[in-house]
């Protein structure tokens, strides 16, 4: 389950901003890391690397990680072109592959063998990964993490089950609440 | 700088007044989606080390990218043509939604008043009711004082509102 592999990233990530995509990721983040520059994103597919993209620009001193979904970049896959054509050296994209819509209608993507680390070669990202464990999850990390250069893995899992997901126990914040939680991190820790 | 007929070789004044009222309000972000009136103040923005310009392939990650760096910490604005606005939506909602401080300088095509080209007109038509079905604040620039300091006013109103603001810009205003 994708909770595996962030709690792999969390330990990683200490002090850098998250910005997470919605529906399970976003839940599962939640548990993994609830303190923290968590930036979650309810609904607004598309619309994540971009909104990291700003964040990193803005804050050139912190790493922003996104946590995307497959059918999530599909809706915007030009976000992939900007980023790699600004390069902001603290960026790293982590794209959740597992050719289904898990929380909008369980349905397979309409190209579910689409590789979309091939999209962020040809969009110039200077590193790219694709992995299926959670070593090789740690490995491209430990290569592109604060490695000063744009990254992207795309990285195959398993679908949830709808059992799998409700054994959460959590929920994703509310909007304003992550915002407040968000923007008094920012705060409290200005460049 | 050598000028001709009134403006400044590659920028027009509208442009530059609009660099000079970003400045003085302290906007270091600048997204964009290229149009034929803001081509050259894009230009300029890129190459001005003061800024940090994203050149975005669409308008609704202009928006997000302008929203992600103020909500991160950094006044920023976003710039470009109204026919984008009209693909933005889900952009301009989720700045709303996460009250997002930034402003959106749209160029105004197809007005009656001063860019009536049948192309454009689509986009001249249906800006104010796209920002008001969206409860989008927003003005049209005036040309009875100085485009600097609307910018400016314009910038200390989304910090205030925490919401964005919309300027639109017509011909006029951008030559």
């Amino acid at each position: 389950m994708r909770q595996a592999y962030l709690e792999r990233l969390v330990p990683k990530a200490e002090g850098h901003i998250i910005c997470s995509y919605l529906g399970s990721s976003a839940r599962m983040i939640s548990k993994v890391r609830p303190q923290g520059p968590n930036f979650i994103l309810n609904d607004f597919m598309g619309l994540n690397i971009s909104i990291a993209l700003g964040m990193a620009v803005a804050r050139p001193d912190k790493s922003v990680i996104v946590l995307e979904g497959d059918g999530s970049l599909l809706m915007k896959l030009e976000a992939l072109v900007t980023a790699g054509a600004k390069a902001p050296p603290n960026l790293l994209v982590v794209t959740f592959f597992n050719g289904w819509y898990i929380t909008g209608g369980r349905q397979p993507l309409p190209a579910p063998e689409v590789n979309l680390e091939d999209f962020a070669r040809a969009a110039r990202f200077p590193q790219t990964a694709t992995v299926d464990t959670l070593d090789g999850f740690d490995a491209a990390l430990d290569r592109m993490l604060d490695s000063g250069r744009l990254g992207y893995i795309n990285l195959r899992v398993k679908r949830e089950t709808p059992e799998q997901v409700e054994t959460l126990g959590v929920k994703a914040p509310r909007p304003l609440e992550m915002r407040a939680n968000f923007t008094r991190w920012i705060q409290e820790n200005p460049k | 700088m050598a000028k001709k007929n009134g403006k400044t070789s590659g920028m027009s004044k509208g442009c530059r007044e609009i660099i000079r009222g970003l400045k003085a309000a302290e906007v270091r972000v600048l997204s964009s989606v290229t149009d034929t009136y803001i081509g050259s103040l894009i230009a300029t923005v890129a190459a001005d080390r003061y800024f940090k310009s994203v050149r975005c392939c669409s308008e609704e990650e202009a928006v997000s990218v302008a929203a992600g760096a103020a909500l991160a910490g950094e006044k920023s604005a976003c710039i470009f043509q109204n026919a984008g606005l009209l693909s933005s939506g889900r952009g301009v909602v989720l700045a709303q939604t996460y009250h997002a401080p930034m402003l959106m300088l749209i160029s105004h095509r197809g007005t009656h008043r001063d860019d009536p080209i049948y192309y454009h007109v689509y986009k001249g038509r249906t800006t104010e009711p796209m920002l008001e079905g969206l409860g989008v604040s927003f003005a049209h620039a005036s040309r009875e004082e100085p485009l600097s300091a609307q910018v400016a006013r314009a910038v200390a109103y989304v910090h205030e509102a925490e919401q964005p603001f919309a300027l639109l810009l017509s011909k006029g205003d951008l030559t």
